[in-house]
């Protein structure tokens, strides 16, 4: 987005154009995150709604973001993800492999990386906590930096470096035993 | 089939990063309600804050917050209008005071009424004074207030004994009834003669003892 700190101040003082800006920037994202992290598309258009619409609830109160929008929409839907997830009471781990297995095609018409995709999602299903799940999307397929992610997931830079790291060592022990235990 | 080489940390960053690609995409429909929804909600929150400036800049002058000025302004017109309330509520007192005398029902309003009037009973007696109370509503016209009458009849030949006596016993049967009314002054009982073997035999031998004489009254000691 260009001169950032413009637009948000726009935003602020809820600007028509400068509110229609950040929400064709960022709302395709955050649903896209939210599937990641195992949301229905259902539930990830409402949480969108959500995240918009505490922005503007901010933004009244002369509130919000100065800089750095799209950690502060990325942690709100973070937030608001946990939140739900708690009221719900869910004891099953996020699940990022059950929305790529939508649109599949069988596995044996699977290319040698395609399998490795397939393997590595369900690793990060059933091999990773909810944190170590969370660190590696905001790291690798959001592409925020390592004080961002801390940001977003409420934790310090050298716990998500841990959290990062332990999470590719379990990937990384997880494939090698779907392959036969070759290193 | 060939096994999958086991690939090591850089190359697992790379597959996460692949995965991005797998992920679907925001369905347009909902995307563009989402925005109107969105859009909507804006509008509505600028209108609604326009509002609250409005009435903030036109009652407190400029700048400040509109919803603080508002209720620093709204709560001296409530203290006035409370004033005028209690203001003209003590007008009407005071007058209610003044012209009192002219109507006396209408500061008192629990004026209770007592009328008292002799009505004859059913039972005829030498001193029949019946007196009732009658407590009427309260109105706003002046209360009539009635003087009781007192109604005394006096029986002026007293019966002899053998009317006494047949008053009670000769009747209808039933003492006390209306025939058998002895005519007798208030406090006194009739004497009836005592029937043989009826009575308290202890006094049927024993005469009258006779009445004591009056105590003169003692003189007033002096010092007293």
């Amino acid at each position: 987005m260009k001169d950032e700190t413009a637009v948000i101040t726009a935003a602020g003082s809820l600007n028509h154009d400068a509110l229609t800006a950040i929400f064709d920037e960022y709302a395709p994202a955050i649903f896209k995150y939210l599937l990641r992290l195992d949301v229905n598309p259902q539930e990830a258009d409402q949480t969108v709604g959500d995240v918009f619409a505490r922005l503007l609830d901010k933004f009244s109160k002369g509130e919000g973001p100065r800089t750095n929008l799209r950690s502060y929409l990325f942690q709100t839907a973070y937030h608001l993800v946990v939140d739900h997830a708690r009221e719900r009471q869910r004891t099953a781990p996020l699940d990022v492999a059950d929305t790529i297995k939508e649109d599949k095609q069988p596995v044996q018409a699977l290319t040698e990386e395609k399998m490795l995709l397939e393997n590595l999602a369900i690793a990060m299903q059933h091999e990773l906590t909810e944190d170590q799940r969370n660190v590696l999307i905001l790291r690798y397929q959001e592409d925020f930096s390592l004080k961002e992610t801390a940001e977003i997931v409420g934790k310090n830079v050298n716990a998500v470096k841990a959290l990062q790291n332990r999470a590719i060592n379990n990937l990384r022990e997880a494939l090698r035993r779907e392959n036969g235990g070759e290193p | 089939m060939m096994p999958i080489q086991s690939p090591n940390s850089k190359e697992i960053i790379k597959l996460l990063s692949k995965l991005k690609a797998e992920t679907l995409e925001y369905p347009a429909d909902m995307l563009m309600s989402r925005k109107a929804a969105f859009l909507k909600q804006a509008v509505t929150l600028k209108i609604q804050g326009k509002g609250q400036g409005g009435e903030g800049g036109q009652q407190g002058g400029s700048g400040g917050s509109g919803s603080a000025l508002g209720g620093s302004t709204a709560a001296p017109s409530i203290a006035l209008q409370a004033l005028i309330g209690f203001g003209l509520v003590a007008l009407m007192l005071l007058g209610a005071y003044l012209f009192r005398e002219q109507d006396p029902g209408l500061l008192d309003e629990n004026v209770v009424a007592v009328s008292e009037s002799t009505e004859p009973t059913s039972l005829p007696g030498p001193n029949s004074i019946t007196t009732s109370i009658i407590k009427t509503r309260p109105t706003k016209t002046t209360p009539t207030v009635e003087t009781p009458e007192i109604t005394t009849t006096v029986i002026e030949s007293t019966p002899t004994a053998e009317e006494l006596i047949n008053g009670i016993t000769v009747g209808d049967g039933a003492p006390g009834g209306p025939t058998a009314n002895p005519g007798l002054h208030l406090g006194e009982t009739p004497e009836t003669p005592a029937a043989p073997g009826q009575g308290n035999p202890g006094n049927v031998n024993q005469p009258d003892k006779p009445d004591k004489p009056d105590k003169p009254n003692k003189p007033d000691k002096p010092g007293r």
